[in-house]
């Protein structure tokens, strides 16, 4: 007996592998939150790092001139005593100087520009205040050159608000209609920063000055390559060097991307009554008017509504 | 609008699909690993091509049982389908978001060396004797509830063609289940077809 289309396609519906069940509970986690703001922050970190055949031919060579430059180095550093005696490396240091403790406020400014091929170039301001303890309560305010600033709170409760200055509104969606966030949360610069510093392949670099101040520089460069002009990619990072807090992140990638984050403030506010209004858009906006419609909320953020659309029947 | 243009639709796109694709990944590779990597690159790709992405995301769709109808989710399977075809395992070091998202995938699917695990022997052998491409077919066709139409803007293709195509898998997956010995259509199956009947929009409304 032969099969029928709509039979083989029932045979082939018995084989589907993952129920949708499963998909709708993997859409809602930490992990489908950390690669959305990895995407838009930071996509050049999951693009696969390509060397060329020229570019290992550099390495060879380079990396012959980086043993000797290594060895000048280490003296100087000797000498600005950066290593410290028996004491943490500069690399612990700087990791331990992003622990806010556990009920705590990190407060992040950061100037970002991003260059790419063929001239170009897009920059950017972001001020956040992320709580370090459940709900893991977070304020962003971004504004892309050019465009009016975007300022939300979220926290992993589901609760997601955003403020229209035209209207001083506050749009407050539906929960359920919302994109929640399970488990600990915690600033995504910081997360970036740590894992960098915690890869194994963090390694100090040398000292250098940003906007008068000095600055020793951690870098991450294995594997990344070299471009044909010499150009090395990889990550660098610069911490204050009486503090250690973050001064700022630069990224060079293949294909000619630079990404470069100025950390204007980086600071931990003890979770006080007067701190905690900074994370509340209400508090912020003391006259605005809450909008909970989410018909509202589309129309404002310019989502197209969902169309529900008549079922007619098979179309194969 | 309240956020820029671009960060605005990359985030009603990705919440609205983030799901779809993550299905279409995993329901076609044979590790979490590989599908960590492939649904990163797809997202990466349609973050860095925004502007080139049509139309715009809509909510609901397979996971809710409505159809996919909207032209962004049709891209995006499409760039997902050309990762995939491209992917090759990253040897370098993985971000702490790929190894979150493949511990997570570990977690919440099982794994083997076939997508398909658990079915019925005959059926799974007749499956695996397909052409890749013949599966990414039916399997668009079946788990994914995408019509002759959707398919064919996914696959890049005329209607006709994608309904030739899909006609000529079908019997080819017929031919191999003969070969074995017939195997006839189950209760669940119909139930399966049932369900997208009733999920599924008229065909020409994509044209």
């Amino acid at each position: 007996m032969k099969q029928r289309g709509d039979d083989i396609d029932g045979l082939v519906g018995t084989l589907k592998p993952v129920d949708d069940e499963t998909l709708a509970s993997l859409s809602h986690t930490q992990a489908a939150q950390a690669l959305y703001e990895e995407v838009t922050t930071v996509s050049s970190s999951t693009a696969t790092k390509v060397r060329t055949r020229r570019g290992r031919r550099r390495l060879v060579w380079q990396g012959a001139l980086v043993a000797g430059a290594t060895i000048t180095l280490i003296a100087v550093l000797s000498i600005v005593n950066v290593f410290g005696a028996d004491g943490p490396s500069i690399v612990d240091k700087a990791a331990a100087a992003l622990d806010p403790g556990e009920h705590a406020i990190i407060h992040v400014k950061i100037l970002g520009t991003e260059q790419g091929e063929g001239g170009y170039l897009s920059s950017w301001t972001e001020e956040s205040f992320t709580l370090t303890s459940s709900p893991y309560t977070r304020r962003e305010i971004r504004a892309f050159e050019g465009s009016p600033a975007d300022e939300i709170a979220q926290n992993s409760d589901g609760l997601f608000q955003a403020y229209d200055a035209a209207s001083n509104t506050i749009y407050q969606p539906p929960q359920e209609t919302r994109f929640r966030v399970e488990g600990e949360q915690t600033d995504r610069y910081r997360e970036m920063i740590l894992e960098l510093l915690s890869s194994g392949e963090a390694v100090v670099e040398g000292t250098e000055t940003v906007n008068g101040r000095e600055c020793v520089v951690i870098a991450a460069t294995k594997d990344y390559g070299v471009a044909p002009d010499g150009t090395r990619y990889g990550t660098w990072y610069l911490v204050d060097a009486d503090t250690n807090n973050p001064v700022e992140w630069r990224m060079t990638r293949d294909g000619g991307k630079v990404v470069t984050f100025r950390f204007e403030v980086y600071e931990h506010l003890p979770a006080t009554g007067d701190n905690l209004a900074l994370l509340d858009l209400a508090a912020q906006h003391p006259g605005a008017t809450l909008n909970t419609s989410l018909e509202d909320y589309q129309d404002a953020m310019g989502i197209p509504r969902a169309d529900p659309g008549p079922a007619k029947g098979p179309g194969h | 609008m309240l956020e820029s243009s671009h960060h605005a639709r990359f985030r009603t796109v990705y919440e609205a699909n983030y799901a779809r694709i993550l299905g279409y990944v995993l329901r076609r590779t044979t590790s979490p690993e590989d599908s960590a990597d492939v649904v990163a690159d797809t997202f990466a790709t349609a973050w860095r091509k925004i502007d080139a992405m049509p139309g715009e995301g809509t909510p609901g769709g397979a996971i809710s049982g409505k159809p996919a109808t909207d032209e962004a989710t049709l891209w995006l399977y499409g760039v997902a389908r050309r990762t995939l075809a491209n992917h090759r395992r990253k040897e370098a070091r993985r971000s702490a978001v790929l190894e979150m998202l493949a511990r997570e995938y570990q977690e919440a699917v099982w794994f083997d060396s076939s997508p398909i695990v658990g079915a019925e022997s005959t059926l799974a052998e007749a499956w695996t004797a397909l052409r890749p491409k013949d599966r990414d077919l039916l399997g668009l066709v079946a788990w994914e509830a995408l019509t002759t139409a959707q398919i064919a803007a996914v696959i890049g293709c005329s209607k006709t063609a994608a309904k030739v195509r899909i006609h000529r898998a079908r019997k080819r997956f017929g031919k191999e289940l003969e070969r074995r010995g017939n195997v006839k259509p189950s209760a669940s199956c119909r139930h399966v077809q049932v369900e997208r009947a009733e999920a599924l929009p008229d065909s020409e409304a994509m044209g």
